[in-house]
């Protein structure tokens, strides 16, 4: 009876105010706020008491809120970290904490998984790895269970301006992938010089850009220094291929042409410097020797130790480029760290880091002055720092532009959801069971379905370059949304489609009478029919809201769509969710079945897809 | 003739044809999305000849092509400059398959040895080269080059610029849209009966067909279109979740994100149910497409198995006119070359062979041609087992239209050093043919009048006179 008050209550309030959006002050009924604030009522019947929304203290904006914090700066939230952090909302505060979780690295869960993998092994020695699909398992597990996630988040962004691929011999060693990922965890919220640094010699990167192993001039048989290292670094990882203000735009020249950042001699002797490299020691399984030599490949060599430099077949000669002038006779580590340096130094590294970290946690098309604020944060983190992610991360975050209600107001605010940050969510979101208490993901299949998923780049320019421009309407207006690359009438569909067997079904089962769901979120390869291996989503916690579809609704976007979801979508969803209804089934099936359709509807809807 | 009512003939004719001849109920009642071009800008073809049927394939050799390896002169002195300049990546003159070229004055080739169909094709005169080609703003020599003065293609030795530049023929600037796009745009028209777009991708999202109107339409090897699941069942959980995403996609946006997130998804439905019965049923033929890769990365020919799909059934889409785009990756052989591109060609040539036989036995292999792009050549020089960036290549076109069994362009001078007017140090080789003026053939043929060529290639007039009645280069018979 008391509930069925509330509910009139919160019905009537909902009826006469709609959409929230946030405003970081108390805002209650009658309270006074500004013009474009809407004010809906809190919907949560277990702590709403009317009184509650009365006085202001149940309003769900400060959920809304931390909620689309967290779309932001995490790979998804459980609704009781969203809370939690409703609670204070005091993003700063988070990420000093966040900064002080010791990091979960990847690689010690490779090892435990590739143990796991041969423990359970009929025939071990048949085992092929640990590869890609068990650097993935690894890394389902770490993001399904570390607390560090802030740093996840950002280590996941940074994959993709760091990019190695298992499209390339990678896939075939899961310590390549791990160890290097292991980088991007430790320096995510470090500093951007050592990740470059880092990066620069690691096995992976070398053999990816191919400058492991890549010897000094040899005139007589016309063999020069490979060149991919030196381009990439600059074109990929620091300063880009025009000179740019602080504010990320070209600068011109008189008339008014753009200024390439480096021609080819530059290249050429930038390529001189990343000679020399190769295995820092050997893989476990090489008995036959005691030390790497030059020229050892993948195989050999080990995939987690830095790469070393073999003088005899470094170019000791004198090198410029960009006007950086590394003198003669150094050692090759010495020239490494010098032109690594002065790419690091370079104005451009600031606008450059700044556009894309800005653009995989916030926004698509970021103004000038916050690629401006963002840029100067790389430049100098207030104590004179340069390249301190820490600040770089807590100005993209705490930014107007990030938070503001006006920002969030502007028509070419938002983004369209990588996808991998979808599935990310919903795995989060919800509690899971897990049939063998593990999160081993094989990845494949949902890689093949939307054409992303962690290191599977088809190049090293990503999934999508931060210029692109899909037709119509947003390259008509001289915009760019890198995300829309992977979102074509297959992807698009794919994606439903996965989503609609992440959400699953229900049923009776006739003999036990159980209720129950089926749907995964993960495959393993692992899994067998008798002994399955497997994790689907646990729902339960809606199920209190399921009578009523305003409640749903009210729940899910909370999770989902951080108090956007637009009242003609609200609109349709409701009706869709009232019509999953029947009154003959003493089960009450169709509120599993109407929860089920509620967050396919969410996770499908242009509301959620699109983070504003 | 008046849009609308095209309009609204188009949409009744495209009800009867999906409720009777193709087996998915159509959910969404308009298309206008699927094409958002309504004759605004393209030309006004008077166009009564159905039988007037052509296609382009567009074959992306991403990553960079080592194409100086694909095409190799085997003249005693020709070979050996080749053999000194490449040391240890020259592939060994016995092992070259020897082909017959009529136009080059009795110098002789020789393929990479892993194309053996494609010398057949290129003997049998379906297939010709065209050499050193490059992107280019206007031509220039290599004390040109040095001095500076003449503009350069942006991002020269850069994949993502040339990348760029190959598929938009503007090598001056990053534009947005394709060449292939804009072609679509433009001869809109001739689709009179269009029941999809003109462009078709088998790999997904890319430059090329993007128009300033029109977009690709993706398929995927193998499976085709796809629908969404449990969509077209009226079990009422379905039922409901069908009206709901039907009222979702069929809302009116202001946010252009949503409003492309939305547009993608209502047409990709409307497109599978119009085209996917049709590639499910193809006529058959004599060539049995064998997946090599995985399901997820299928081999080349699944690609091109896919396409013949699509032009087996353009009578029942109702074009005259279709471009397909493919992209094959894994060119960029910094490393590895001699091992890591046998096997891509290898795939490159059973892919290409399978196709032809296809187009030949539906009768159309006159109408079809297929021309390879890749962002550059690569240095003739070796970087120890790989090679690295470079500008002019060698390129590919295959179709019954093509004057085969000929190699366009100037094969250059494979030496290094001040001998050779071509070569700009570490082995790169100065384009002698245009980039433009290869699209421009292509174009040409297709239907683009010569007085409209500027309109996609701003720089074609630095290479060629549209009105001089001759060929850009002379590869295709118009």
């Amino acid at each position: 009876m008391i509930i069925l008050i509330r509910k009139l209550f919160l019905l009537a309030l909902t009826g006469l105010l709609t959409i929230v959006t946030a405003w970081p002050q108390k805002v209650y009924l009658g309270g006074g706020f500004p013009l474009e604030v809407k004010v809906s009522a809190s919907s949560s019947i277990q702590e709403c008491p009317p009184e509650k929304t009365i006085d202001g203290s149940g309003m769900d904006y400060k959920i809304f809120e931390s909620s689309r914090f967290m779309a932001q700066s995490t790979l998804g939230a459980h609704i009781h970290a969203i809370e939690e952090l409703s609670d204070v909302l005091d993003y700063k505060a988070w990420i000093d904490h966040q900064c002080n979780i010791p990091p979960t690295y990847i690689t010690p869960e490779v090892e435990r998984v590739w143990e796991q993998i041969l423990e359970e092994s009929a025939n071990p020695e048949d085992e092929f790895g640990p590869y890609s699909v068990h650097f993935n398992y690894a890394w389902w597990t770490v993001n399904m269970t570390s607390d560090d996630v802030l740093r996840q988040r950002i280590a996941y962004a940074l994959s993709q301006i760091f990019v190695i691929s298992i499209n390339s011999d990678l896939r075939d060693h899961a310590e390549a992938l791990s160890s290097f990922y292991d980088i991007l965890i430790k320096n995510a919220l470090g500093n951007y010089r050592d990740m470059l640094m880092e990066v620069t010699l690691h096995p992976s990167m070398g053999y990816y850009l191919s400058h492991l192993n890549n010897p000094k001039e040899d005139s007589a048989n016309n063999i020069h220094p490979d060149e991919n290292y030196a381009r990439e670094i600059m074109q990929l990882f620091t300063i880009g291929l025009y000179t740019l203000n602080r504010d990320g735009s070209s600068v011109k020249d008189n008339q008014g042409n753009v200024i390439p950042t480096y021609n080819n001699h530059d290249i050429k002797q930038l390529a001189k410097v990343f000679t020399g490299l190769g295995g820092g020691g050997l893989d476990p399984v090489v008995t036959w020797k005691t030390n790497p030599d030059f020229g050892d490949g993948l195989w050999t060599i080990s995939k987690e130790t830095p790469l070393k430099m073999y003088e005899s077949f470094h170019d000791k000669g004198p090198k410029t480029f960009l006007g950086c002038q590394i003198p003669a006779n150094q050692t090759g580590m010495k020239d490494i760290q010098d032109a690594v340096d002065f790419l690091f130094k370079h104005p451009n590294t600031g606008p450059f880091v700044a556009y894309r970290l800005i653009q995989r946690l916030v926004k698509s098309n970021p103004s000038p002055a916050y690629i401006d604020r963002v840029a100067a944060a790389f430049n100098n983190n207030g104590q004179g720092v340069r390249g301190d992610m820490k600040a770089v991360v807590s100005a993209i975050l705490l930014d107007p532009e990030a938070r503001g209600l006006q920002e969030r107001l502007q028509p070419h605010h938002g983004m369209l959801r990588e996808p991998m940050l979808r599935y990310t969510q919903i795995v989060r979101t919800f509690p899971v069971f897990a049939t063998r208490d593990r999160y081993w993901n094989n990845g494949y299949s949902y890689l093949n379905s939307t054409r992303q998923h962690v290191f599977a780049s088809p190049t090293v320019f990503n999934f999508y370059t931060p210029d692109y421009q899909p037709v119509g309407d947003i390259s008509d207006a001289g915009l760019v949304a890198p995300e829309f690359k992977l979102h074509n009438s297959t992807t698009s569909l794919s994606y439903i489609n996965d989503v609609n067997g992440w959400v699953g079904g229900v049923y009776k089962d006739d003999v036990t009478n159980e209720i129950k769901e089926w749907g995964a979120l993960f495959h393993s390869w692992e899994s067998t029919s008798e002994n399955p291996d497997f994790v689907r989503m646990v729902t339960s916690e809606l199920e209190p809201y399921a009578w009523d579809s305003e409640l749903l609704i009210n729940e899910l976007d909370k999770r989902f769509t951080c108090g956007s979801l637009t009242d003609e979508t609200r609109n349709i969803m409701r009706k869709a969710l009232n019509g999953t209804y029947w009154n003959w089934d003493p089960q009450n099936l169709w509120k599993y079945h109407r929860i089920k359709t509620a967050i396919y509807l969410f996770m499908i809807s242009p509301d959620y897809n699109i983070l504003r | 003739m008046s849009g609308k009512h095209k309009h609204i003939n188009r949409r009744a004719f495209l009800h009867q044809a999906s409720c009777a001849a193709l087996g998915y109920t159509t959910f969404f009642s308009t298309l206008a999305n699927l094409d958002i071009l309504q004759a605004a800008t393209g030309f006004n073809v008077n166009h009564s000849d159905t039988n007037d049927y052509k296609a382009l394939v567009c074959l992306l050799n991403s990553g960079g092509m080592d194409s100086f390896n694909m095409l190799i002169p085997t003249d005693q002195g020709l070979y050996k400059q080749y053999q000194e300049t490449r040391t240890n990546l020259a592939i060994p003159k016995e092992s070259l398959i020897s082909i017959n070229p009529n136009n080059t004055g009795g110098q002789t080739f020789g393929l990479h040895p892993a194309l053996k169909n494609v010398s057949s094709l290129f003997d049998e005169g379906h297939l010709a080269f065209i050499s050193n080609v490059g992107t280019l703003i206007q031509p220039m020599t290599r004390q040109q080059f040095y001095q500076g003065g003449i503009p350069l293609p942006l991002g020269l030795y850069s994949h993502a610029d040339q990348m760029l530049h190959w598929q938009t023929g503007i090598p001056q600037g990053r534009v947005a849209q394709g060449w292939g796009g804009k072609i679509a745009d433009l001869l809109n028209d001739y689709n009179q009966q269009k029941q999809i777009p003109m462009c078709l991708s088998v790999s997904g999202s890319n430059l090329f067909q993007a128009g300033h109107k029109t977009s690709a339409f993706a398929l995927r090897p193998i499976t085709g279109a796809i629908g969404i699941d449990g969509f077209y069942e009226e079990w009422s959980v379905n039922r409901m979740r069908r009206e709901a995403i039907i009222g979702m996609m069929n809302q009116t946006y202001q946010d252009i994100y949503k409003k492309t997130y939305t547009s993608t998804i209502k047409n990709a439905v409307t497109g599978f149910e119009l085209i996917q019965p049709i590639l499910e049923n193809p006529p058959v033929w004599n060539v049995t497409f064998e997946n090599t890769g995985s399901d997820w990365s299928p081999s080349l020919n699944m690609y091109f198995e896919m396409v013949s799909r699509a032009i087996a059934g353009r009578e029942k889409l109702g074009m005259n006119r279709q471009i397909f785009f493919i992209e094959f990756g894994g060119w960029d052989h910094h490393d590895e070359l001699l091992n890591s591109q046998h096997q891509k060609l290898e795939e490159l040539d059973l892919a290409l062979s399978q196709f032809y036989t296809v187009l030949q036995q539906l009768g159309i292999a006159d109408s079809v041609t297929t021309f390879s792009l890749s962002e550059f050549g690569r240095t003739l020089t070796s970087n120890g087992n790989g090679t690295d960036h470079a500008w002019g290549g060698n390129t590919f076109v295959m179709g019954g239209a093509v004057n085969g069994k000929q190699i366009f362009g100037t094969y250059p001078e494979l030496s290094l050093g001040q001998g050779n007017p071509l070569e700009l140090g570490g082995g790169v080789i100065l384009p002698t043919t245009s980039a433009d003026a290869y699209f421009a053939e292509i174009a040409l043929w297709f239907g683009i009048p010569p007085s409209e060529l500027s309109l996609l290639f701003p720089n074609i007039n630095n290479f060629y006179s549209p009105g001089s009645g001759t060929s850009p280069i002379g590869f295709l018979e118009m």
